[in-house]
Formats: structure tokens, sequence, C-alpha cells
């Protein structure tokens, strides 16, 4: 599989503070890669490593196979379009003049291609009006289009539906899937908004203290969720034998718990396991989102 | 480089505080002349008067530019597409030297016709000390625009206005006040030369400049310092 980043043990330290502590992660081409985090648990201080606007205190990342230690990494971030934290706009500026200045940046030899963004991101009628006039998600659309001039094939979003309306957050999704379906743009995508991230992400990253505690695609994500019979049981060894013989579908999760991926007689269950001499402590129905897979996956403590 | 200078120049230009600005420093320097016209202030120096307002103007307009790149983000459009630190400081410095002689034009050009309108006598002026005085006054500026974009680049936010204020107008009084207590003392004198607030001040007040060969060198090594330390600093700085 190509990766269009990959890190390697990246560190960040604030003085006291260790914002990173060793992240290790690898975003496929292609793919919409949902960083997944709570607030403060490192997601924004590795996206603005990569961009290049901080340095890493220890580790390394390559972008397009070029190392953060080699000078060409300049040229790969080139093939980068960002939108950190907030859009990176003029608020004096309008929607056109704000594309014709990231054009300048950029070299590019003429402003071709500017009312094509503009219409992509559905502000091809804002006329003269000035970005600090706009609503918050047309701003994130006009952040998004700065971030695609020059054509970029990796786009990172970070939070880019932070504070946005349903509507706002449904042009949004729009847009990015479009853009990843349409343009074969790679997504990297930082929320903390899981459902919605739910809807778009082909890939996850989970970030906590500073580590990726797990990386899955989203079809190993939907089968860690699969609806299932949680039992707990004096004796994992003997259960299996039983539900061998019942010909279920199973998953040892633990020293004492296994969950069951079909709809079994409780009574039938119970009777068989009696019969190879285990008890069941428990039994729960699962039904798991990827909220609560990130939540048994970091726990549910408070943020700080 | 050359696409990070047509950006930043291609904006600055049409920023509306550029032109408030010349057009406050040029009003001033009208006003100047007009109620010094008993004393013929031209036949001494001919770029004193206001002139030590000029490099607080270009300070701010230093301060709004880049506060505005840091505080909008747009600093971070500039290093996402892999424009160098070195570079985007550069940058600015050249702009910057532009809006510089740009502000002098406006002081200097709106000081001199304004004196001829006003039927000033001019001919006591010889070309070569005006043109000697006039090269001194722009190494001042440019000295104390180097020290404006360090203060910008440390501060980064709208914060760094008064901050400049506050340090130019101290470094001013430092270097007036000093070099008055101190004035037997040659090495003081030397100290004081590489404070252009100060020197400009003296210049305002249409005193002759002594040894401006040597104030010229000395604010020049103040402003390349100046750059020196806002490269160092900006290449190793973590941006938000």
């Amino acid at each position: 599989m190509d990766y269009v980043l990959k890190t390697n043990a990246l560190c960040k330290q604030y003085k006291d503070f260790k914002a990173l502590s060793g992240a290790t992660m690898s975003v496929p081409k292609g793919s919409i890669y949902g960083f997944v985090g709570r607030n403060g648990a490192g997601k924004t201080t590795l996206i603005r490593l990569i961009c290049g606007m901080q340095f890493p205190t220890d580790g390394e990342f390559e972008i397009y196979g070029v190392k953060s230690t080699d000078s060409a990494i300049s040229d790969s971030r080139k093939r980068i379009g960002a939108v950190v934290e907030t859009p990176s706009l003029f608020p004096e500026m309008t929607a056109q003049d704000n594309l014709k200045y990231q054009y300048r940046l950029l070299g590019l030899p003429s402003f071709e291609g500017i009312t094509e963004l503009l219409k992509l991101v559905g502000l091809e009628n804002t006329g003269k009006k000035k970005a600090k006039d706009f609503s918050l998600g047309m701003r994130q659309r006009l952040g998004i289009a700065v971030a695609l001039c020059g054509n970029p094939d990796f786009l990172i979003l970070d939070e880019p539906i932070n504070g946005l309306d349903p509507q706002g957050i449904i042009e949004i999704r729009e847009l990015i899937l479009k853009l990843n379906r349409e343009r074969n743009i790679t997504v990297l995508i930082s929320s903390h908004i899981l459902d919605e991230l739910a809807r778009l992400a082909t890939h996850y990253g989970f970030i906590d203290k500073g580590s990726i505690v797990r990386e899955m695609s989203a079809e190993e994500l939907e089968a860690a969720c699969r609806k299932c019979i949680r039992v707990t049981v004096t004796d994992t060894s003997a259960a299996v034998r039983a539900l061998d013989d019942m010909k279920l579908e199973y998953n040892v999760t633990g020293d004492d718990s296994i969950d069951i991926y079909a709809k079994p007689s409780i009574t039938k269950l119970a009777a068989s396991l009696e019969k190879e001499g285990c008890e069941i402590l428990s039994c729960t129905e699962r039904d798991e989102n990827l909220e609560g897979f990130f939540i048994s996956l970091v726990g549910g403590g408070s943020d700080e | 480089m050359s696409k990070l200078l047509n950006a930043d120049m291609s904006r600055i230009l049409k920023a509306k505080s550029l032109y408030y600005g010349m057009f406050i420093t040029a009003l001033l320097a009208v006003l100047f002349v007009f109620l010094n016209k008993e004393d013929n202030v031209f036949v001494s120096i001919p770029e004193s008067g206001a002139l030590v307002i000029l490099p607080f103007f270009i300070g701010s307009v230093i301060a709004l530019n880049v506060s505005t790149e840091f505080t909008s983000g747009a600093i971070r459009n500039k290093l996402i597409i892999g424009h160098s630190r070195v570079n985007i400081l550069l940058s600015w410095s050249v702009c910057f030297t532009i809006v510089t002689v740009l502000f002098f034009a406006a002081y200097e050009g709106a000081a001199f016709a304004s004196a001829a309108i006003m039927s000033y006598d001019l001919s006591a002026l010889k070309a070569d000390i005006v043109l000697e005085n006039l090269l001194l006054v722009l190494v001042l500026v440019f000295t104390n625009m180097f020290l404006s974009l360090l203060i910008c680049v440390i501060i980064e936010d709208v914060r760094s206005v008064a901050v400049m204020f506050i340090l130019q107008f101290s470094m001013m009084m430092i270097a007036t006040i000093g070099g008055e207590a101190l004035s037997d003392s040659e090495t003081a004198k030397l100290i004081f030369r590489f404070f252009p607030q100060g020197q400009m001040n003296v210049m305002s007040i249409l005193t002759a400049p002594d040894k401006p060969w040597l104030t010229a060198i000395c604010a020049m090594s103040a402003g390349a310092a100046m750059l020196i330390l806002s490269i160092v600093y900006f290449r190793k700085h973590d941006m938000k």
C-alpha cells in the first residue's frame, strides 16, 4: 500500500508539557483518514509539525516518501493543502482576492481556475463581499478553496466542522467526499465529532495522550463494532468447545469474555455451556458505534 | 522568494493603512513647514521638523501588516506550501524597505513642495549637504524599520504596535537625554549613534549631525544585527 504520510515516533515537548510522545501513523493514498482524539490529545500539534509550523523534538515523518530531515521536504509540502484550526484568510479581502493572493504565493502564471474553485466550494456568487462578513461555514469553505489552490493531492483539515450548523456540516461533508472521489485527493481530517467522521472516513487513527493508540480501516472498525452478545464465563476454553459445537461465530476478547456474533437462544447457550462445566457470569448485548469504540479504546475519563 | 515578494507587495500596496499613513506623514511635514515659516528652517537641515514621527508611522504599517499575517493564519499558508522561513522574512524586509522609501518620499516631497509653495528661501541650501542629510535620514529610518520588524516577529499580534511605540520612544529619550548628560564622553556618543531614534530626534530639532558617516555606519550595523536576530528567532520559532 502507498502512503502519503508516515510519522515515526514523533515527539513534541512544550516546556513541561509533552504534547506528542512517539506518535506513529500512516495515511494511505486515496483514503479519507479520520484522525480521532479528545481535545488536547495531540491532533493539532501533529498537524502543525507536518505542515512545518512547528518542529518535532524527536522522531521524524515522511511526506510522499521524503523525510522531514531532508531539504526536499518543502517540495513535498507543495503537494499539501491544509486548513489548520481556523481558515487562513485575509478578512479584508474578497473570496476572489484571497484566492489570487494564494495563486501569487504559489507562483501560478494566471488566475485561471479561481472561478472553478469558487464554484466547487459554492462561493461563486459572493462578489465583493469581504471574508470578514462571511458566515463560519462560508469561511471554512473558502479556507478549503485556498488550500486547494495549486491542485494538491493531500488535503489536511483540522476540525473543519467545529462550530458549523447542520447545513454547514452537510456542505463540508459533501465537499470532502467530492474531492476524494472525483479528484482522488487523500484527506486527513481531524475531529472529535465522531458521528460525522464515521460518515466519511475510510481509515481511522486514534490518538490519546500524544500517542497513536490504534489505526484501522473502516471495514476493521465495522467488524470491531459488530452487533454481538458479550458473555463473561468462568472457563473460556470450555465455552469455546461449547460454541464450536453450536457452530457459532465468536471472538475471545479477554481472559473471561467472549463476543458471540449471532443471536443464539440464551437457554440453549446456557445449557450447552453448563454441559461443558462452564458457568455464565454475565451476558450483555453490544451494539458499538465509533463513539463507543473510541471510549472503550481510550477510556471515558475527562479531557484534562 | 519572487513569488513571496509578488504576493506580499501586491497585498501591502492594496492596504489602506499604507496610504492613510503616508497622507498623515505628508500632512505633518506640511504643517511643520508652515509653523516654522518665520524661522526659515530649511536653511539648516532640509529634512528636519516632524521627522521623528516617521519611524512610528512606518512601524505601525509594518505591525499592522505582519500581525495580520499571524492572526489571519496567512503565514501558515506560506509555510504549508513550502516557503522557507528565511525567505518569508527576507520578503517582508524587502517589502517594508519599499514602504519606508515611500513614506520617506511622501514626507520629504511634501516638506520641499510646501516650502517652495510658501516661498521659503532655499538658496542657501547646498546640494551635497542636503543629499548627505537625506541619505543619513534614510539609513536611520531603515534601522528603525528593522527594529520594528524584529518586534513584530517576536510579538506576532497587534500588541506589537504598542510595544514598538514604547520601545522606540524609550530609546529616543535615552539617547537624547543620555547624549546631553554625557556630552563630554566620546564612548557615550559612540554608543548613542546606535540609537537611530535619538539621532533622528537630534536632527528634528534642527541640529546638524556631526560625523554623519559614523552615525550611518553605526545605524547600518544596528539594522543588520536586528535583521540577523529576526532571522535567528523566526527560523526556530514554533508557530500556531
